[in-house]
């Protein structure tokens, strides 16, 4: 039982976590409310470089993990430096940027599936997301990059709150601006590719789980933002997959599913409430 | 006092500055005047050592600029950019960025940041606004809070690029006076003006910037006389008495009216 379960809702922990802390990061830098790890390429760089290295590597876990930070890390450079020609990148082009080379990782991921028609259930389970192949292995190789994109995401709290006011400003005040973003997508990269590998495309995680933290926090300073949405989204996740597992039992649909059927109701009803807020003041 | 020195400066392939040098002296109000594209903002940003020059230094206190830390240039000049976005903070929030060069990583605010916020706060007159978010104070407000975050930053040489822009006539006034009273604290102020009559009347000394070089640095008074607004900027500067204090005032038209 507890080798079962236990990898399954430990992974369900980090993976959540990570997405929600990656969304929350993406969100601040690129000063959109709307960005989330998918956006930028990072969930189908991922996914493609986990399925290239399950091809290649069949019995390699490992693999997989590295895989898929490699990938995100691909994603994310190739978006920032093709958004950032011309010396300056705004967060507009790079969000363009993203989505361009998101369809192109998507359709490199189709072609491969499409070749090697055996890899077709990997492919859905991936992009539905769930944690049925949660083992102890991957959970240790995904546990590093995701240590290390969390610690850094922390540490630097305060330098990602200056970014929100704007890269001028940033500069006036004393910020190495290039350098911090980098650090930021460093960070976010690691952590969507230590979540992807664990358990597929469950990219809406990063983009509610931050808006929850805040609307329930009050706040978006990142130096409580960031723990915020790491609690958030491990609760949000555990509790689907929780659900996932149990609902239909001894069925199990996949997390991804049930996070969307919980997850939307509760964020339209955020949005909801900041209207009314919004309106009585 | 900040200095430029023979600073030519641009982006790829176009050259906005030319060849330029001038002060800013401690303890005046510079005022920078010109049309749309002369280069003022470009010079603010190579004066708060954001854009490096193809050639030529900036001098803060007598020592070069160009060769230090961002950390470092940002104890010497503060810099308001024109184009803000209005973040979800709080006004104590803001304030507390402008500490940055004054912290080692990682950043964590101690009792003298807390102090340094809670004077500049105070200093502009908005220390009730701590706790507030920014989308909720108005224009004006919002404006004191951003100066106190330059105060914050602790820098003798402080740059604004028309601060004055989205604020009504007596917000204007208010956020001159506290320039002002800056000042007399001994810190150098240059401001990017627009209006010509408040540039005259209010700066000690106005350059003229046309097509990256410096026209014209001196008395606002000695400018209109000179015939060189009319020259570069368009506008033909018209005198009158000031009945209360027998100085000149200055009005502006534009150079289309006066030919009807």
């Amino acid at each position: 039982m507890i080798y079962v379960r236990l990898p399954r809702v430990l992974s369900a922990v980090l993976a959540g976590g990570a997405l929600a802390c990656a969304g929350a990061l993406l969100q601040c830098m690129l000063g959109n409310r709307l960005a989330s790890p998918g956006i930028i390429g990072v969930n189908a760089g991922s996914g493609l470089f986990s399925l290239l290295a399950i091809l290649m590597f069949p019995a390699s876990t490992a693999m997989a993990a590295w895989g898929a930070f490699i990938e995100a890390l691909v994603a994310m450079v190739l978006v920032f430096v093709i958004s950032g020609t011309g010396g300056i990148s705004t967060p507009g082009r790079v969000i363009l940027t993203g989505v361009a080379v998101s369809s192109l990782f998507t359709a490199l991921l189709d072609t491969v599936v499409v070749l090697r028609p055996d890899l077709q259930m990997d492919r859905l389970a991936f992009s539905l997301g769930g944690f049925a192949g949660a083992d102890m292995p991957s959970l240790l190789s995904a546990l590093p990059f995701f240590c290390i994109g969390l610690v850094g995401s922390l540490v630097f709290g305060y330098d990602w709150n200056l970014l929100v006011l704007g890269d001028e400003i940033a500069m006036g005040l004393g910020m190495r601006v290039p350098r911090i973003r980098f650090f930021g997508m460093l960070f976010a990269a690691m952590l969507a590719g230590s979540a992807v590998s664990l358990c597929g495309l469950l990219g809406f995680v990063g983009l509610i789980a931050p808006h929850m933290a805040a609307g329930l926090l009050g706040t978006r300073d990142m130096r409580s933002l960031l723990p915020g949405s790491l609690l958030f989204g491990a609760m949000l996740t555990v509790v689907c997959e929780l659900l996932a597992r149990s609902m239909f039992s001894p069925y199990e649909i996949p997390v991804g599913i049930v996070l969307s059927y919980i997850g939307v109701p509760f964020f339209l009803f955020l949005l909801y409430r900041r209207g009314i807020r919004a309106g009585g003041e | 006092m900040l200095c430029l020195k023979n600073v030519s400066a641009g982006y790829a392939g176009r050259l906005v500055l030319r060849d330029l040098s001038l002060c800013i002296p401690d303890g005046l109000v510079t005022g920078i005047v010109g049309r749309n594209g002369c280069g003022k903002s470009t010079l603010l940003r190579v004066a708060a050592g954001q854009l490096r020059p193809m050639s030529g230094t900036v001098y803060a206190n007598g020592v070069s600029l160009l060769a230090r830390t961002p950390r470092a240039i940002a104890r010497e000049v503060a810099l308001l950019p024109q184009e803000r976005n209005i973040p979800a903070m709080t006004a104590g929030m803001l304030v507390m960025c402008g500490r940055y060069a004054h912290m080692r990583f990682p950043h964590i605010p101690g009792k003298k940041e807390e102090l340094a916020v809670q004077k500049a706060l105070a200093h502009m007159g908005v220390e009730d606004f701590y706790d507030r978010e920014l989308r909720q104070l108005s224009g004006g407000e919002r404006q004191r809070v951003y100066l106190a975050m330059l105060l914050a930053q602790e820098a003798p040489v402080l740059l604004l690029d028309e601060p004055g822009v989205y604020l009504d006539l007596p917000a204007q006034y208010e956020l001159l006076t506290l320039l002002r009273g800056l000042c007399l604290e001994g810190k150098a102020v240059a401001v990017v003006m627009h209006d010509l009559t408040q540039a005259v009347s209010f700066c000690d000394q106005v350059i003229l910037l046309h097509e990256g070089e410096v026209k014209y640095a001196g008395a606002g008074n000695d400018l209109c006389e000179s015939g060189l607004l009319s020259l570069y900027m368009q506008v033909l500067p018209h005198k009158m008495l000031d009945p209360n204090n027998g100085k000149n005032i200055y009005y502006f038209t534009g150079l289309e009216n006066q030919s009807e």
